[in-house]
């Protein structure tokens, strides 16, 4: 390929990984996506350089007029407070300009520059997985098209001159030839450059991983794009989750260190507690704990919490239920709430980071309805604290009482007491003015031969469960009410509907009930084990208040039809996709100090168990093989450094050579006498010759001398050292050797 | 007197391991590598920076990926420039003759000793007295185990000695970030000869001829005067084996010239304050002597004319034949100026035409022709 061909081909890859990079934020508006795309790639296709029509000043002047009036815009769009909106317009503005006139190196350097730019812009902007192959993409035509560039710039200011010897006038080289040749640049370079670009990418990556994170937080921390979620704002109305069922978008990622869960988990999200006409709200949006209720606490970096009336027990009894919980560690995807999802009934709750070193101070709230929020502490202008809601995806760790319950137990619970009841449970008691009286009268009618409030609580469940039917194909009757339809017109739903049924009913015959929303099921991933929740695993179910035991979850949904075991390659890949992108947010975009600390302390651990003695020891024979391998690998390298060094360190003259030595020395006394004086930079054969040449009788010995000299120093030969002095008396003494001949 | 002979050549090579304490003491103390920063380079450190900043401020782990990635592309850059330049091998090729004021082409040889990668983007710039002089030669790509020349056109503007004392190897290769030097010691020494040019009226000696008659004389033999020792520009034929074998160096015959085709050109020498005479222009007045008198020794010796060059404290032997020419250019490249009261070497007598060459205004009573410059 010529070389000028592979140096505008490289330059505009490189252009447009980084475009890419910038087009994957969702900032740029579709127009100008198209807009740039199409121009950019129309540019390709001109030569500017070549071209006179491109250097006419009216070509130039539109082109000036279109970028300052862009900037005017931009201006004002900045005034106005969307700076980066206007910003990375104006840069795409710029990089059709530049990738239309680029007629010099320095306009090809600033089309670089801007490239760089939006690569920058990218990474302020997007968290997307497909940024990382744009980013390796860049790195690598990058280094190409720089070193390039570099080559055709040094040709273009060191090529220009072509000397001719004597007085005669230096005449000028054309560039262009040298940049057509094909020889410059071939395979073997761009392999070259690419193993360098690969060294850069790890080298990049190295550099990320070593660098201590030490946030100031002087700006607001990036957020990702939140993820809109159905179900966990203050107003739910029946009817939207059918709406996501077949939602793949994954809302987050739960590892289980206690392996796959042998019933589906649920993850407990957001509760209400007043209906009316077929929206659930709540009464209050969930006040935080106060601190007083004995219901909270806080023990190292965990938050304990439950829901008054309950009470947190003592410390010692909190420890040996958090050794018996299910611990979920779950990366929670941006979402429009912060409530962090948790199997019931959940214990304590702790993020993994550390406060003191992060840009961003992140805590824990807990609220009542048994939630726990994520809240970011900000300061505003006054230099106050305040709290907001953490909605930005988060990584926490949850400890969950999933023990079966104890059903003998439930059976003997009371009903309720409306006059001794703690005033909590007041809202979940109550039931829409316009109810109908047949859902009553139902409610009365499936509970009457049941007692007490786990009883009549499992005789709804029951009930519902086995005469209604599952759908998500939704007919509705706008004349009534909709759990009205549901029950007594329709007769088939989704969880909502069941749910919302069932605590309305529990409601009736005065059992305190709430609607839950949460996620049930997800998916295992078996490349990263861990359980992938998706948008359309939400589910709605309910909690009673049994009196003496607390909330105790019932989930009246009839089980839908199996889902397809689906382990086709697409799945297989779509898994795999899923696993890079947990591991991509996991390792790069929410990579912090505290896991620097724990990565340090996690080698720490890895060389204590590496030398320790202890018969505990785990996997000794692949440490044995990993000391081995480094010992091997030490031994190699120490050979090859000795033998590098042997190859620099002069030899030590040996007895030999210093007898070679004297022996031509004195040749060369001899020769000086007779006024060969040999030069310094006069090698021992150009000598030899001069004396031949000018006719000395000892100039065949001379000859023959330094030839077994030469082959003594640096031929290794064995020659014996009378021979040489031989030779030498010969060069010394020429006319008393001849008369001896 | 000054042995004329004594190096035939006007290019003194000397190894590197010589020199001068201080020489020697700043070898000691040069780092192996000098960086330069380019503008690009001092751009792209800026950037770096930026970014570095951004990122800590903001804690955004991408722009940490991206300042990864600034600061492998910096180590990349200081690795691929330490390839290029190593392993390479330099010489010098001048010019067989350097005169002032004239330009000459200073051929470059560049070799590759690596066995598997070629080097990139060199630039070689010979350094005079330690500093690089304002030509450079370049070499866009040095394949594994080749070697290639190319030259550079300088003109010295000072007759004597010019020590080149080494070659700097320098490259921006691969990004142009940063300029990377090494320095190799190579002495040379160059004799820069006076400037020789055409003179449109030479004085006329006894015996001075036009056109080709001068040509004819060539190869003419007076009588046998004596021996003397082989020097450059000889005719071979000359030479006197017997003797020669006998004393164990090459002696030739030397014949006894007519008296009319001898001349001594005395070139007057003497600059108030001699060599550290500050005037710029008596300066040059010797200077442009000089010239005149290599100028009239060409022609005499192109003429067939035996020519003893006399200076104040230095005299030549009796020269003969072109070949001889640049024996004489020797002597005047590397003669100094002296006191007035330093006497000529040889003064004029009667047997031999003498002629003068000397600054205007200058003294030249006893001489019979004198040129003025």
């Amino acid at each position: 390929m010529r070389f000028s061909a592979l140096h505008k081909l490289s330059s505009y890859l490189m252009v447009a990984s980084a475009f890419l990079a910038l087009a994957l934020s969702q900032q740029l508006s579709p127009q100008i996506l198209l807009v740039t795309s199409i121009l950019g790639a129309l540019s390709y296709l001109v030569e500017p350089a070549t071209n006179s029509f491109f250097s006419r000043g009216g070509w130039i002047g539109a082109w000036n007029a279109v970028t300052l009036t862009t900037f005017g815009w931009t201006a004002l769009d900045a005034i106005r407070g969307d700076m980066m909106s206007a910003g990375i317009r104006f840069l795409c503005v710029l990089l059709v300009n530049k990738l239309w006139n680029r007629r010099t190196s320095s306009d090809y350097l600033q089309a670089y520059v801007i490239s760089f730019l939006m690569l920058v812009a990218g990474a302020a902007l997007s968290t997307n997985l497909i940024y990382a192959a744009c980013f390796l993409a860049y790195v690598v035509f990058a280094t190409w098209t720089l070193t390039l560039f570099h080559l055709r710039r040094e040709m273009e200011e060191n090529y220009l001159i072509r000397h001719s010897s004597g007085d005669a006038q230096s005449e000028r080289v054309g560039v262009e030839r040298v940049m057509s040749s094909r020889r410059i640049i071939g395979g073997q370079f761009l392999a070259g450059t690419s193993v360098v670009s690969l060294g850069v990418f790890f080298g990049a990556t190295l550099t990320f991983f070593l660098i201590p994170r030490f946030g100031f937080g002087f700006f607001s921390q990036k957020s990702r794009p939140r993820t809109g979620t159905i179900g966990f704002s203050e107003r739910v109305d029946l009817g939207e989750y059918g709406l996501i069922k077949d939602n793949p978008q994954v809302v987050m990622r739960v590892e289980l260190p206690a392996g796959i869960p042998r019933d589906p988990l649920r993850l407990r999200g957001v509760s209400f507690d007043h209906y009316e006409r077929g929206h659930w709200t709540r009464t209050r949006s969930a006040p935080a704990i106060d601190p007083s209720s004995r219901a909270m606490r806080r023990m190292g970096n965990m938050l304990l919490a439950t829901e008054p009336p309950l009470r947190l027990p003592t410390n010692a009894v909190l420890r040996g239920e958090l050794s018996r919980a299910l611990v979920q560690n779950i990366y929670l995807e941006p979402l429009d709430t912060a409530v962090l999802f948790a199997a019931p009934t959940p214990i304590g709750f702790e993020t993994s980071q550390n406060p003191s070193m992060s840009a961003s101070v992140i805590d824990l709230e807990g609220r009542g309805a048994g939630e726990v929020y994520a809240v970011e502490q900000r300061i505003d202008a006054a230099g106050h604290s305040f709290n907001v809601d953490r909605k930005s995806g988060l990584r926490y760790t949850v400890y969950s009482d999933t023990h079966p319950r104890d059903e003998r137990l439930l059976a003997q619970a009371s009903d309720l007491n409306p006059a001794t009841m703690p005033p909590e449970l007041a809202p979940y008691l109550s039931v829409p003015k316009d109810l109908a009286p047949r859902i009553v009268e139902l409610a009365q009618q499936v509970t009457s031969h049941a007692h007490g409030p786990f009883m009549k609580a499992l005789a709804l469940e029951e009930h519902l469960r086995t005469s209604y039917q599952y759908t998500l194909d939704l007919k509705r009757d706008e004349r009534f009410e909709p759990l009205d339809d549901f029950l007594f017109v329709e007769k088939a739903g989704h969880c909502e509907y069941f749910a919302s049924a069932m605590a309305i009913m529990l409601r009736a015959v005065g059992v305190p009930s709430r609607s839950v929303n949460g996620f049930l099921g997800g998916e295992w991933n078996s490349f990263g084990n861990y359980l992938a929740m998706r948008q359309g695993d939400a589910h709605n179910w309910v909690e009673a208040w049994i009196d003496g035991y607390g909330w105790v979850t019932f989930d009246p949904t009839p089980l839908g039809p199996p889902a397809a075991n689906d382990t086709g390659l697409v799945h297989r890949l779509r898994q795999m996709m899923d696993t890079v992108e947990l591991s991509w947010f996991k390792y790069v975009i929410e990579y912090d100090l505290a896991k620097q600390v724990d990565i340090v302390a996690s080698a720490q651990r890895w060389t204590h168990d590496l030398f320790d003695e202890s018969p505990s020891s785990t996997s000794r024979p692949s440490k044995k093989v990993l000391i081995s391998a480094a010992a091997f690998a030490l031994a190699l390298l120490g050979a090859f450094g000795l033998k590098r060094l042997r190859k620099r360190t002069p030899r030590a003259l040996r007895f030999r050579d210093r007898v070679a030595m004297a022996t031509y020395t004195r040749a060369l006394d001899a020769l000086e006498r007779r006024g060969f004086v040999r030069a310094p930079h006069e090698t021992g054969r150009a000598l030899s010759l001069r004396v031949a040449e000018a006719g000395d009788p000892a100039s065949a010995a001379f000859s023959e001398l330094v030839d077994r000299y030469y082959a003594v120093r640096y031929g290794e030969a064995r020659i014996p050292a009378a021979e040489l002095a031989r030779l030498a008396d010969q060069v010394c003494r020429p006319e008393a050797h001849r008369r001896a001949a | 007197m000054t042995d004329i002979n004594r190096r035939p050549s006007t290019v003194d090579r000397r190894p590197s391991t010589t020199g001068t304490w201080s020489s020697t003491f700043q070898r000691w103390i040069r780092l192996p590598r000098t960086l330069q920063f380019t503008r690009e380079g001092k751009y792209f450190i800026g950037i770096t920076f930026g970014v570095g900043v951004s990122a800590i401020n903001t804690g955004n782990n991408l722009l940490y990926l991206l300042l990864g990635m600034l600061l492998s592309m910096i180590i990349a850059s200081g690795v691929l420039s330490e390839m290029s330049l190593r392993g390479l091998q330099v010489r010098r090729r001048p010019p067989a003759r350097v005169h002032v004021n004239q330009p000459f082409l200073m051929g470059i040889e560049l070799q590759n000793g690596k066995q598997r990668l070629p080097s990139f983007s060199i630039e070689v710039e010979d350094l005079v007295s330690g500093s690089p002089i304002d030509k450079k030669c370049y070499f866009l790509k040095l394949p594994a185990g080749k070697m290639q020349q190319t030259s550079y056109r300088h003109t010295l503007l000072r007759r004597g000695l010019t020590e080149f004392s080494g070659l700097r190897l320098s490259t921006r290769f691969p990004f142009g970030l940063f300029r990377k030097s090494r320095v190799i010691d190579l002495s040379d020494e160059i004799l820069v000869l006076p400037r020789v040019v055409p003179v449109a009226n030479p004085p006329r000696p006894r015996g001075y001829a036009f056109g080709d008659e001068a040509h004819g004389r060539k190869g003419r033999r007076g009588e046998f005067h004596g021996l003397r020792e082989f020097r450059d520009g000889d005719d071979p034929r000359d030479i006197h084996w017997r003797s020669s074998a006998r004393k164990g160096r090459q002696m030739v015959r030397e014949y006894e010239d007519e008296a009319s085709r001898r001349v001594v050109l005395f070139l007057d020498n003497a600059l108030a304050g001699g060599d550290v005479c500050n005037d710029e222009i008596a300066i040059a007045a010797l200077e442009r002597a000089v010239s005149l008198a290599a100028s009239l020794s060409s022609d005499y010796l192109e003429r067939g004319f035996s020519l003893k060059l006399v200076a104040r404290g230095q005299a030549t032997g009796w020269m003969k034949g072109p070949a001889q020419l640049l024996s004489v250019l020797r002597v005047l490249a590397l003669l100094p100026a002296v006191e007035a009261d330093v006497a000529y070497a040889v003064m004029p007598d009667r047997l031999h035409s003498a002629v003068l060459v000397t600054r205007r205004g200058s003294p030249h009573e006893r001489f019979g022709q004198v040129v003025e410059v």
